[in-house]
């Protein structure tokens, strides 16, 4: 089939959207944005799944990125750290590497759940405030990838 | 954070209201709370889904402090989607909208009323005034809806530029995508023009989904609904459903953008 001729007006559509498309990609710096995209995405998480809050620490506890959690930044960076090397020390003893969840009612009616993520050898923690008796594990696991791929630069 | 999508165009008619009313609702079959703003004063898509069965308040009542959320923000039976308006009843309130969108007070309630959502779908007015750029600066990407026919191309250009502009002062702001509606395939004129548009426009802007021209679309909104609540509309609401996975698919690609790695191992 030959190539059909192109409107005026669609080629300088054409060149604008080019132009917009490159403008975006040029203005999204990925270091800067990385926080601001690992918070939106645990946002979105929490508002598909129904969680009150959530986070992802590094292996130090450090919160990369916070949601609505009501814990202050360095009682989050301690629970982190505390429950991660729990997490941690359990998958040792056990020779169970791939144990990766750990859960602790922080009322009667939410627990925290931490659930421990390697990558590109680095670890990070997802943390997630939800309803005791739901079952977060689809959901987390559904994010991961996306989180995953954001979090593998450094 | 949540998403904010509007769907935009310069020229009237082009199946606006269809495609936001529709692609609302396939957002919220896959389980993401979806909002759905008839943010045109027209209210076509208020008008289209029978929003004044359950309220005849809108954001200017908001904006007023005559109503609270939950009087202007309406859920649907299923609790998946909820919808809003304007409300702009008069000339008064279009006056109103008009200067709450210059004083940035509109911006600040579509955010406040988007979120608790997952998606927000705007359905916004034809042309690229004061009220469109408001909408377009609390977007996070816009859907431009074009029909195969060349008035409706022409315009293309100078509401692309509106969006430039309007990225200056929002420039998170990106095209998620250009699709086209209302084609008819019986006609030759139609395909020739979907044939230059897809010649024309980069694969990663123009959606591959395509919305036909279809009298279903009109028996809907005489129903007051989605297509897919419609008889015999399962096949066009599939279509819709595939444009929901398409936007889906960029959203994705766009936040995970950043990722050097080529390597699978």
């Amino acid at each position: 089939m030959s190539r059909p001729r192109i409107s005026s007006e669609l080629q300088e559509a054409a060149s604008l959207l080019g132009a917009i498309t490159e403008d975006v990609r040029r203005r999204s710096s990925p270091l800067q944005g990385r926080g601001d995209r690992l918070q939106r995405l645990l946002a979105q998480m929490c508002a598909r799944a129904q969680f009150r809050g959530a986070a992802i620490a590094d292996d130090q506890g450090l919160p990369l990125a916070v949601h609505n959690l009501p814990f202050r930044a360095e009682a989050l960076g301690a629970i982190a750290s505390v429950l991660g090397g729990a997490l941690a020390t359990v998958a040792k003893v056990t020779e169970r590497p791939e144990l990766p969840t750990i859960a602790v009612d922080v009322t009667f009616d939410e627990k925290l759940v931490v659930r421990r993520v390697v990558e590109a050898d680095l670890t990070y923690y997802l943390l997630v405030l939800c309803p005791i008796g739901g079952d977060e594990r689809g959901e987390i696991e559904l994010s991961l990838r996306q989180l995953t791929t954001i979090v593998a630069r450094s | 954070m949540a998403n904010i999508v509007s769907v935009a165009s310069q020229k009237g008619g082009v199946g606006k209201t269809t495609t936001a009313l529709n692609l609302a609702y396939s957002l919220s079959r896959f389980g993401e709370r979806t909002l759905v703003l008839d943010a045109d004063p027209q209210g076509s898509l208020a008008a289209a889904a029978n929003l004044r069965k359950r309220t005849s308040r809108g954001l200017v009542d908001l904006l007023r402090n005559e109503a609270s959320v939950d009087e202007v923000v309406v859920a649907t039976r299923d609790g998946a989607m909820a919808m809003a308006s304007l409300g702009a009843a008069s000339a008064d309130d279009v006056i109103a909208i008009e200067e709450w969108a210059r004083t940035g007070k509109l911006a600040e309630v579509i955010r406040a009323i988007a979120g608790p959502y997952v998606n927000t779908v705007i359905d916004a007015p034809s042309g690229i005034g004061r009220l469109v750029e408001t909408l377009l600066e609390v977007s996070h990407s816009v859907v431009v809806p074009v029909q195969p026919r060349n008035l409706t191309l022409k315009t293309l250009p100078a509401f692309l530029r509106a969006v430039q502009h309007v990225r200056r002062r929002n420039p998170e702001l990106r095209i998620a995508g250009v699709v086209v509606t209302m084609l008819d395939v019986d006609a030759a004129s139609d395909r020739r023009a979907w044939d230059e548009i897809r010649a024309a426009l980069p694969e990663d802007v123009l959606f591959r989904t395509a919305v036909p021209s279809d009298e279903l679309f009109e028996e809907a909104s005489l129903r007051a609904a989605p297509v897919a609540l419609v008889p015999g509309g399962q096949r066009l609401a599939g279509l819709f459903i595939q444009l929901a996975l398409e936007l889906r698919e960029r959203n994705l690609m766009w936040e995970t953008s950043d990722v050097e790695t080529s390597d699978l191992f």
